[in-house]
């Protein structure tokens, strides 16, 4: 069974000629959280990194991104004192502190062939000044904490017409 | 709550219907694109960070009454000129003055 990847204008513009020929569609969905350490500091955009310029410093893309003053990762139940590695970009066993994310992936299948379009949505960090117990003991020691949010709803989903069933499925396995 | 009379209800049907699906590339500034949204009366309601194709992306989405629009421009360092992707869930009409500038 053939199977088509298609980018997000792809797949829109697919969906809209079936639609425009009256087929009735089911398209399937999957979302899968991972944090798999695919992200991480070094290799994300500027864009990106100016929301971590509070505890984190990279000198560019690809380079090693370090800690910029002590700060706890909430979401990994983890210290890193200043100067620690964050990401490395040249050794990609070095990953401290990844960035977690949601996979998601569409699906529709029409005479046999199945297209997708698949896109990762990173969390978003929110860093904030919380009184934390450090692990030597010092209690109540006023530090950034660094959260990871989810996504918002609308930033996960495509927006289709009612008249596209939209299935959710755990995952998608190619035959 | 009083229940809408029936015209009035096939006329909201008819609205709900009408809803046409598009996208299409843009070669126009992400700025122009949000100063037309902003003259139909689209607000932005989310925006999130997406990597898709292997590349980039701010991805936001705009919404007014019944239709949703997002705009998918490329972030990072890139040589090649940019092409923010719309994407439209909304009626003939929108489409069209969309198509217009991008």
């Amino acid at each position: 069974m053939p199977f088509y990847e298609c980018s997000e204008h792809h797949f829109i513009e697919n969906l809209r000629r079936i639609l425009e020929s009256h087929v009735k569609i089911v398209v399937n969905r999957s979302l899968i959280q991972h944090d798999d350490g695919k992200y991480g500091l070094s290799f994300i955009p500027d864009f990106e990194i100016k929301k971590y310029e509070t505890i984190a410093q990279r000198a560019r893309v690809r380079s090693g991104a370090y800690a910029a003053k002590p700060f706890y990762d909430n979401y990994h139940k983890k210290f890193h004192m200043e100067g620690d590695v964050l990401h490395a970009g040249r050794y990609h066993s070095v990953k401290s502190l990844s960035i977690p994310y949601y996979r998601v992936e569409y699906a529709f299948s029409i005479w046999n062939d199945t297209y997708t379009h698949s896109f990762e949505v990173l969390f978003t960090p929110e860093i904030k000044l919380e009184k934390r117990d450090l692990p030597n003991h010092k209690k109540n020691v006023l530090m950034h904490t660094l959260n990871f949010l989810p996504p918002d709803e609308k930033s996960i989903k495509l927006s289709l017409p009612k008249s596209v069933l939209v299935f959710d499925v755990k995952r998608m396995t190619r035959a | 709550m009083r229940p809408l009379p029936i015209k009035r209800q096939c006329k909201i049907e008819v609205q709900r219907e009408a809803l046409k699906l598009k996208s299409m590339p843009s070669f126009t500034k992400v700025e122009t694109i949000e100063a037309k949204l902003a003259e139909l009366d689209f607000e932005e309601v989310s925006s999130a960070t997406v990597v898709s194709d292997g590349r980039f992306w701010h991805k936001r989405t705009f919404e007014n009454a019944s239709e949703t629009i997002t705009v998918s421009d490329e972030v990072g360092d890139v040589i090649y000129m940019r092409d923010p992707v719309i994407t439209i869930l909304g009626n003939s009409e929108t489409i069209e003055k969309i198509r217009k500038i991008a």
